[in-house]
């Protein structure tokens, strides 16, 4: 523990606010040249912070370095005897947040230099707000990776989609766009409100469990853990974890673009391509991966029972194979949806959103540092691609539409190389970073088939339909690539002459990223021979410290997996029990993963071999497939059902509006009650007529209903 | 009598008032006024209060209704400054108005309730001029000297001459004996209570007791100690009762109802005297007594300014000028 | 013998017939007649009361007094009546209170 330990994470978090308030106060006059060095040197910063972190991390004897907390301070604190809710500013740096910030700091760095680059001809004022809210963006992701507590993650996951709104709105002046802006914003809510949900019900949880809630993670997994053991927690304690657990993972749908709330993401493709980038790509998608990974072990034994309301029905829903489920489908809706695409942004978008579906898929099966490994991966060459993608409409002067495209291989050279590398390592070409990531998630798929003894057919489907996926994506990743770069050009003369050619501050990153996109996936090696009771690479080791889930102890995994060929075997001493079983797993496990891994690179070549012959050679067919096309184009009909849903609760809340808000607030509250005091004060004036004998009446009267009165009420 | 005249005159007084009210000339208003007020001053002559009704004559009939007929001649009002007759449904509501306020006013009377709710033990308004009976003037007397309402209540005394115990008379039966023995034990009471050893009243007692029952009738008087008497007479012939008795002589009773008949007549003279009234105005009284002599001193001051302005309420008239200040 | 029920219808009488010449009648003298009615009509029923609670609260004084003092509110409100008729005559040529000139009492 260092002294720097206690500044470093508010530094780190703080350097991109600092930027961003620099930039957005004193950009629009300081000029671009300013604007840029601040808001670049804000970032890189940070990056610099994380990087000694890091260092510090390598150069430490594994297992010394844990990580650390730091509490800079009480947030808010009330309550009393066992109902206390303490809430601290709480930073973590630990091995998986070092992780996230390395990513987030480094790709974020990059693509602010990009930004320079692109965002050049625009005003100074537009550049400025554009820096300052990319800045902002960083300092709320940093939040987000370093905050200690669910509250602190609330935070920046509420400031990243704001963030998310006032970029994808960027350029408000069109419509659309801003209604893009919007969608986004309002999708994220329906999440969000689960994740408050699922926040409340954890404070509950405290309270009945510690007496005093704190939200922090550690705590949250402890729960969990508490979960795991049987008899610990009460039944209806359960429930809520199981309920808070699905509230949670319903919240990282909506943020990292699940089924049924991925819609927002590929209309996020409004913004500029460097937010796509960063936010829709790199960096703020991921949040909701990295918050289940982060209570892992709360998600592990969550198991929410649905009772049906006026009978005795109840069933279990197991929420991480529920969380597999919607990833592996997401995955392939995803993945067809990429397919129909023309705009060359719109198939990375649903290429984000069908990767996303695989960290969850992973995140499901309990691969949570596989998960974590895409995510890395995915930063690379998502990041890669839309920032060379970028470069390509930036050259064509805003042009979108693949089919317009064509034959830029030599017009675009560093381009070309960027969305190649980039492509491979998204399709999961072998030896590329997206090949290992990817075989890894999926990998962990299949040992969960594995482990059930082959009983839980579940399993086998949710590997199948990852890896048609993958077949997808190796075909719509080719598709894209030859309806680009290759074949004849599909400009004319006039816009030909017109490229314009990136400068140095987009190939910089593009040129990095490229480095990244191909080696990044040796930091996790698949452990080809690994001792028992380690997965094994790299990535494995360096998480396994922060990640708190287990699915199960190895040992019951493996006891579980030997007992069927135990039936087989001779009888044998404990040891040499012991002793065989390992070898026998170690030898099914491996065979596995070879399978696995072979059967995924067979359909990837196949896939890029279809997408090579069809797409590379022939012109592109403008999309004659029809119906079935189109149905895929619109990611199966989801918005479609969202505009009709929303229109009839338009056409209700249009009729509320007349009733309620019309009819029974203005009409008769506002304008009523106002009536009823004119009429009030007519009857009143009635009464003033100012005649003797008239009030003489009134107190003739009064003295009447007084009498009454007394004699009424006398005992 | 006294009743007679009670009616007698509430009757002149009610016609007087109708006729009063409804005279289209203030002259004959005026004039019924008058009458009223007197047969009202009649009616406090007989609630025994002979100053209030010396007052009513002088004050009413003497000042104010003087002072009307000073102002109605003052006027002379010609037939069309009347101002107009008020019609038919004016008089009804106000009628129907005057005959609710009434009916209302005398429910009590008919229903045996009063306003506070408060009513006598037997659920009826006192009579003034009642008969004192007994039990009320030993419970009066002892609730005075400091007996808690519980012992009050528990003191049962039959009305009507208590039964004798003479030789050779009816023989009791045991409830009978035990409800006589419980008079004795009262009357035993109220001779300790009332008189000393010497046979005299106690001190502050007597007044008390004439007081407290409004004894200021003489018949009432009358029957009541002729009641005591006869009480005390029994208690006399009682057999065993009298070691209980504290006046044992005849003489000795004798002498105590004889002071109670003398102090008792002394009492009730008293009673809405101009001394009695002379008592307490000029002692317990005296703070409303001078702010009454303030009021009429500022009434007198409002009447100067306001007969003497020229204009009515500060409103201009016709070309006359108006001239600022008072004019005292 | 005179009971406290009598002098109660007898006082309920007088002050409902005053009521009545206060309700319907428009001469300003007459009303002021009703009004001295209601007054006597009041002062008749607390000398009954002073008689009959005499003794409880001392000697009826309490009652007594407040007969007077209100005679001499009596006094004093006539006096001052009266002279408001002086002036509403001198001013409107009439003792109708619902004459126009009575009616700009309102305020």
């Amino acid at each position: 523990m260092d002294m720097t330990d206690h500044w470093l994470p508010f530094a780190i978090v703080m350097m991109p606010f600092l930027g961003f308030l620099i930039t957005g106060l004193f950009g629009r006059k300081a000029g671009k040249g300013f604007s840029s060095m601040v808001s670049v040197g804000a970032p890189a910063t940070s990056f610099v912070f994380v990087a000694t972190l890091y260092l510090r991390y390598l150069f430490t004897t594994q297992g010394e370095w844990a990580g650390f907390q730091t509490a800079l301070g009480t947030w808010f604190s009330f309550g009393s005897g066992a109902e206390i809710l303490d809430i601290q500013f709480l930073f973590q740096i630990d091995h998986l947040t070092l992780l996230m910030c390395m990513v987030v700091t480094g790709v974020g760095t990059l693509i602010h230099i990009y930004s320079c680059g692109y965002m050049s001809d625009v005003s100074d004022t537009r550049f400025a707000r554009f820096m300052c809210y990319l800045n902002l963006f960083m300092g709320m992701m940093l939040i987000l990776v370093t905050g200690g507590n669910m509250l602190l993650l609330f935070i920046g996951w509420e400031g990243v989609g704001l963030c998310s709104y006032l970029l994808i709105g960027f350029e408000y002046e069109e419509d659309w766009k801003a209604a893009a802006g919007m969608k986004a914003f309002i999708v994220n809510r329906v999440g969000d409100m689960a994740f408050i949900l699922g926040m409340i019900m954890v404070v509950i949880l405290e309270f009945q469990l510690n007496g005093r809630a704190s939200l922090s993670f550690d705590v949250i997994n402890a729960i969990g853990l508490q979960a795991q053991e049987t008899a610990i927690l009460t039944h209806d304690q359960m429930w809520l974890v199981g309920a808070a657990a699905l509230c949670f993972f319903i919240g990282a749908t909506g943020k990292s673009a699940q089924i049924p709330l991925f819609v927002w993401l590929p209309d996020a493709m409004a913004g500029p391509t460097p937010v796509s980038a960063l936010i829709h790509a790199a960096t703020m998608v991921t949040a909701g991966i990295y918050m289940i990974v982060r209570i892992s072990a709360f998600f592990v034994p969550a198991v929410f029972v649905l009772n049906v309301p006026f009978t005795d029905f109840s069933y279990d829903i197991a929420v991480l194979p529920l969380v597999a489920t919607v990833g592996a489908l997401t995955a392939f809706l995803a993945a067809t949806a990429a397919v129909a695409q023309t705009d060359i942004k719109k198939v990375l978008a649903y290429s984000t959103v069908s990767q996303l579906g695989y960290m969850m898929m992973g995140v499901g099966a309990g691969a949570f540092s596989a998960a974590i490994f895409h995510l890395m991966t995915h930063a690379f060459f998502k990041a890669l691609l839309f920032l060379a993608a970028g470069a390509v409409i930036h050259a064509l002067h805003g042009e979108q539409n693949m089919m317009r495209m064509g034959g830029l291989r030599k017009k675009l050279p560093v381009c070309f190389w960027a969305f190649m590398l980039g492509g491979l390592a998204l399709a999961g070409f072998p030896l590329f970073s997206g090949f290992f990531s990817k075989d890894m998630i999926l990998f962990g798929v299949y040992e969960r088939y594995l482990a059930s003894d082959k009983t839980q057919v579940t399993w086998l489907i949710i590997w199948l339909v990852g890896l048609s996926g993958a077949f997808l994506t190796a075909f719509y990743t080719f598709r894209m690539l030859g309806m680009t770069f290759f074949g004849k050009t599909r400009l004319t003369k006039d816009e030909e002459a017109h490229i314009h050619r990136p400068g140095v501050a987009m190939k910089f990153p593009l040129q990095v990223l490229m480095v990244f996109a191909v080696i990044g996936g040796f930091v996790g090696l698949p452990a080809v021979t690994p001792v028992i009771g380690n997965k094994g690479n790299k990535i494995g080791e360096m998480l396994s410290p922060s990640i708190q889930g287990k699915i199960e102890s190895e040992r019951d995994f493996q006891v579980a997996r030997m007992k069927r060929i135990r039936a087989e075997e001779v009888i044998e001493t404990e040891d040499e029990k012991a002793e065989s079983w390992h070898d026998k797993w170690h030898h099914i496990h491996h065979a596995g993963e070879i399978w696995s891994m072979l059967l995924s690179v067979v359909l990837v070549l196949l896939g890029l071999s279809l997408g090579y012959m069809k797409f590379f050679k022939a012109p592109p067919v403008a999309s004659a497939d029809g119906l079935s096309s189109e149905f895929f184009r619109i990611a199966w009909g989801l918005d479609l059902f969202y505009t009709t849903a929303v229109g009839f609760l338009l056409v209700f809340s249009v009729w509320l509006h007349r009733i309620i808000d019309v009819g029974l607030f203005d009409k008769s509250l506002v304008e009523g009650s106002g009536r009823l005091s004119l009429w009030i004060s007519e009857l009143v004036t009635a009464f003033q007529t100012g005649k003797v004998t008239r009030s003489a009446v009134y107190i003739a009267v009064g003295a009447i209903a007084m009498l009454a009165a007394a004699l009424t009420y006398a005992v | 009598m006294a009743g007679f005249l009670f009616w007698l005159f509430g009757a002149i007084a009610v016609i007087c008032a109708i006729l009063c009210v409804t005279r289209r000339n203030p002259v004959y208003g005026a004039f019924f006024l008058l009458l009223t007020l007197g047969s009202v001053a009649v009616e406090f002559l007989l609630m025994h209060s002979p100053f209030i009704a010396a007052m009513q004559i002088i004050l009413y009939a003497g000042a104010i209704v003087v002072l009307f007929v000073f102002v109605i001649m003052l006027l002379s009002l010609k037939a069309e400054e009347l101002g107009e007759e008020p019609p038919m449904t004016t008089k009804a509501g106000a009628a129907v108005l005057a005959s609710c306020i009434f009916v209302l006013l005398s429910l009590p009377v008919f229903s045996g309730q009063s306003f506070a709710g408060k009513t006598t033990e037997d659920g009826k308004f006192i009579e003034l001029n009642e008969p004192v009976k007994l039990k009320t003037i030993f419970k009066v007397v002892a609730m005075r000297r400091g007996l808690s309402v519980e012992d009050v209540k528990n003191i049962k005394i039959q009305e009507g001459p208590i039964g004798n115990a003479a030789p050779g008379a009816q023989e009791f039966s045991p409830a009978e004996r035990k409800r006589n023995r419980a008079r004795y034990d009262v009357m035993y009471l109220a001779s300790v209570l009332c008189v000393d050893d010497k046979g005299e009243w106690t001190p502050g007692v007597r007044d008390e007791l004439v007081l407290s029952m409004g004894l200021t009738d003489h018949d009432a008087i009358d029957n009541g100690i002729e009641e005591v008497e006869q009480s005390m007479k029994s208690v006399e012939d009682g057999k065993g009762s009298k070691a209980r008795n504290g006046l044992e002589s005849a003489a000795a009773r004798k002498t105590v109802l004889d002071s109670m008949k003398r102090k008792i007549k002394v009492r009730s003279a008293r009673y809405g005297s101009l001394e009695h009234f002379v008592d307490f105005l000029y002692s317990r009284y005296i703070v409303a007594f001078e702010l009454v002599s303030i009021l009429i001193f500022a009434a007198i001051a409002g009447v100067l300014v306001l007969a003497r302005r020229k204009g009515f309420m500060g409103l201009e008239t016709d070309g006359e000028e108006r001239r600022g200040g008072m004019y005292l | 013998m005179i009971g406290v029920q009598g002098v109660y219808l007898l006082s309920a009488a007088l002050f409902s017939i005053g009521v009545y010449g206060v309700l319907s009648r428009r001469n300003l003298l007459i009303v002021l007649m009703s009004v001295e009615l209601m007054l006597n009509a009041g002062n008749l029923l607390l000398c009954a009361m002073a008689r009959m609670h005499a003794g409880v609260g001392g000697d009826g004084e309490g009652g007594q007094t407040l007969i007077l003092m209100s005679m001499a509110v009596a006094a004093c409100e006539v006096a001052v009546g009266l002279s408001i008729v002086i002036a509403l005559f001198r001013h409107s040529r009439s003792v109708d209170i619902s004459s126009p000139g009575a009616t700009q009492l309102r305020g």
